[in-house]
């Protein structure tokens, strides 16, 4: 009975003709970004310099002794004592974070963790490379390779994607209702919850698709355009943690960010749609909530904020994007509560409600 | 007869907050009691915000009673929904249907919700052995020429006029053979033939398949033509309640007779003398009020040595019988 339930949703829920639509404007911005990316590239190529200013480390790349190691872990020390005296004096305060700010504690201890890696591994005159911010496809290093390419334009279609998981969520039970479809559907033999359930089951598999065909085109894309320099990459994890992992770890970033944060916006939709029957509302307030994110910064409280705690990819940066106070596994258990909360709330909003 | 649907003292209060605390109530449906019957059509008919709709959505599930039980062949509804929902099909307000699927594949998705025992006849026992996409196509297609909508079948339900939309809805309601249909204002939209092949539809319906039939409706001639029994409410409570034939009938069991008759002054004396009942006289009509069947009156009449022409029961409408009741024409 569930499968009847689910396979009619799905179908019910995917549209050919927005999907078409989509699809024709990512292979549209694909290929205005592509190029426009590789143009970048070769230019940056030219003057790599002006590239690593952009960095707040000079290279992405370290190759050191065993003294430099040594002495620059002592100069970060006592950067890092001043920095946390600083903010000892001033208070620890949350309230500076307009934006996605660096925090400089969590840069320093990020850079204290690489050193020190480098010294308990005795990873000495050897070239080692970490995880870094990419931009226009270029990574700090000033080249252009695949995966920071692929990273990149993941990035950029993130927003389509979040549309797309808007469009779909909103619709799931708001169109229903207005098309009063909900009625007929009702006096079938099947219980409420097992709607809902259905429904959201069928708007995580269609956002779940449309993430892969962006995601499988660009990969190949980048992949067949660049070359991969094979790289081992060191990553910090939560600004506390030093691992290794292959030049194309930061895809899988990716696919957290990006199918993260697409299912999240799916979720958001689909709560608000059914909580407020309005599909108009479910499309907007997910954004709200995404452009109050500064205000609620203002006050301090960035860290707790819905649409903050769902960028894991922050996390396996050199400090880069945390905000201040953040940490993953504040991040983990708050996202769970939220989404949990707001699937659990449309279950029950729904199955409480007199259909109108 | 058994009772496919038993409502109990059924409640509806909607509360709505005024600000400060202050809250006001609005009791929607207050009390309403009432069955139907296997193979019996019962018209519900009401003033515009009576609480017709309020009453099938909460039989229906879709709206919760604030008092009061429904069950549905023996299952309650507020227990047991999704088992009672096996048993009825329905259209509420409007036949809204999927309006980018075409009618085909409307009924086709609708119907995979039914479990398939739903589909089977127990006159045939061959039917349990087929696969349930085989009897759901031969379902789907049935249903769609009962109602006369197969050869429409693969255009888009946007493109349907309302008469169609009000076919393919009655159709989606007999995917599951239930036992008990609901359907609010059937003959919206449709033209006169089409009205007429709905009516004999479901006395069949009713007739054959025993089904019990609940339809709201305020085209009361219609009510009239089809249903076997009616039911009227007002302000939320159900003000009458009467079988079709016997609406000329009051509560004594009285009905007006006319008679066509040589010497009406004459004979008004004779029944006067005669029943103790008195006689209008309007030209050479006589018009009598009692509840003597017109044969005995035409014997007495004739034995009386006067010339009988015509005798009849006094037509009554249900318009008349539901402006009376509700107090609307005053």
């Amino acid at each position: 009975m569930f499968k009847q339930l689910y396979f009619g949703e799905l179908k019910k829920m995917f549209s050919l003709k927005t999907a078409l639509i989509f699809f024709a404007i990512f292979v549209f911005g694909f290929i205005i970004v592509g190029l426009s990316f590789r143009a970048i590239g070769n230019l940056v190529e030219i003057d790599t310099v002006g590239m690593q200013d952009l960095s707040p480390m000079q290279s992405n790349r370290i190759n050191v002794s065993e003294e430099e190691t040594q002495s620059r872990l002592s100069v970060l020390r006592t950067e890092l004592d001043r920095a946390e005296a600083e903010k000892a004096e001033e208070g620890y305060s949350y309230y500076l974070s307009l934006l996605n700010s660096m925090d400089e504690i969590y840069y320093l201890k990020s850079q204290i963790e690489i050193y020190e890696y480098i010294a308990d591994n005795e990873l000495y005159h050897t070239d080692l490379y970490f995880y870094d911010t990419v931009l226009y496809g270029v990574s700090s290093l000033g080249e252009q390779t695949a995966t920071p390419f692929a990273v990149t334009m993941l990035g950029v279609f993130a927003f389509l994607l979040s549309i797309y998981a808007l469009i779909i969520g909103s619709g799931a039970y708001a169109t229903e209702m207005r098309n009063g479809t909900l009625k007929i559907l009702l006096l079938h033999p099947i219980s409420r919850n097992q709607l809902t359930l259905a429904k959201l089951l069928a708007m995580l598999t269609i956002l779940t698709g449309a993430f892969l065909v962006i995601f499988i085109c660009t990969v190949c894309y980048s992949y067949l355009a660049y070359h991969d320099p094979g790289y081992t990459m060191l990553f910090v994890f939560n600004a506390q943690s030093v691992f290794q992992a292959g030049y194309a770890f930061p895809l899988l970033l990716s696919v957290m960010s990006l199918l993260v944060n697409t299912l999240a916006y799916g979720i958001m939709a689909f709560f608000f749609g059914t909580l407020t029957r309005k599909r108009v509302l479910g499309f907007v307030l997910p954004y709200a909530l995404d452009f109050a994110a500064p205000l609620v910064g203002m006050a301090g409280l960035s860290r707790f904020w819905i649409t903050n705690v769902i960028a894991f990819e922050s996390f396996f940066g050199v400090g880069m994007g945390l905000n201040t106070g953040s940490n993953f596994f504040l991040s983990l258990p708050l996202a769970i509560v939220y989404f949990g909360a707001m699937i659990a709330l449309s279950f029950v909003v729904f199955h409480q409600r007199d259909v109108a | 007869m058994p009772a496919v649907l038993e409502v109990k003292h059924l409640k509806k209060t909607y509360v709505s907050r005024k600000g400060a605390g202050r809250t006001s109530e609005l009791v929607a449906v207050d009390g309403v009691s009432f069955e139907i019957n296997e193979g019996e059509i019962l018209g519900f008919i009401g003033p515009n915000g009576a609480g017709k709709t309020t009453t099938i959505k909460m039989i229906t599930g879709l709206a919760k009673p604030t008092e009061g039980e429904i069950s549905i062949c023996g299952h309650s509804v507020a227990k047991d929904r999704v088992r009672a929902m096996r048993y009825v099909g329905g259209v509420i307000e409007t036949p809204d249907m999927y309006p980018d699927m075409t009618g085909l594949a409307n009924l086709k998705y609708l119907v995979t919700l039914h479990p398939k025992d739903t589909m089977i006849d127990p006159q045939d026992a061959t039917l349990a052995a087929k696969p349930k996409k085989e009897l759901d196509a031969q379902r789907v297609e049935d249903v769609l020429r009962m109602v006369g909508l197969w050869e429409r079948r693969n255009d888009l339900v946007r493109k349907y006029s309302l008469g169609m939309k009000q076919r393919l809805g009655i159709a989606q309601a007999l995917l599951s053979k239930p036992k008990l249909l609901i359907l609010d204002e059937p003959a919206n939209g449709l033209d006169p033939a089409g009205i007429k092949y709905i009516r004999d539809l479901l006395r069949n319906l009713a007739g054959v398949y025993k089904m019990g039939i609940l339809v709201s409706s305020h085209q009361l001639n219609e009510i009239q033509l089809m249903c076997d029994r009616v039911l009227i409410i007002n302000n939320g409570k159900i003000i009458s309640q009467k079988r079709i034939d016997e609406l000329s009938k009051d509560e004594t069991g009285a009905s007006n007779i006319v008679i066509k008759i040589d010497k009406p002054a004459e004979a008004a004396a004779y029944v006067k003398q005669k029943f103790n009942v008195n006689a209008q006289i309007s030209g050479s009509d006589l018009r009598i009020r009692t509840a003597m069947d017109t044969g005995t009156l035409t014997k007495e009449l004739v034995l009386g040595g006067f010339n009988v022409y015509g005798i009849a029961t006094e037509e009554v409408r249900l318009e008349d019988v539901f402006i009376d009741a509700t107090g609307e024409g005053k």
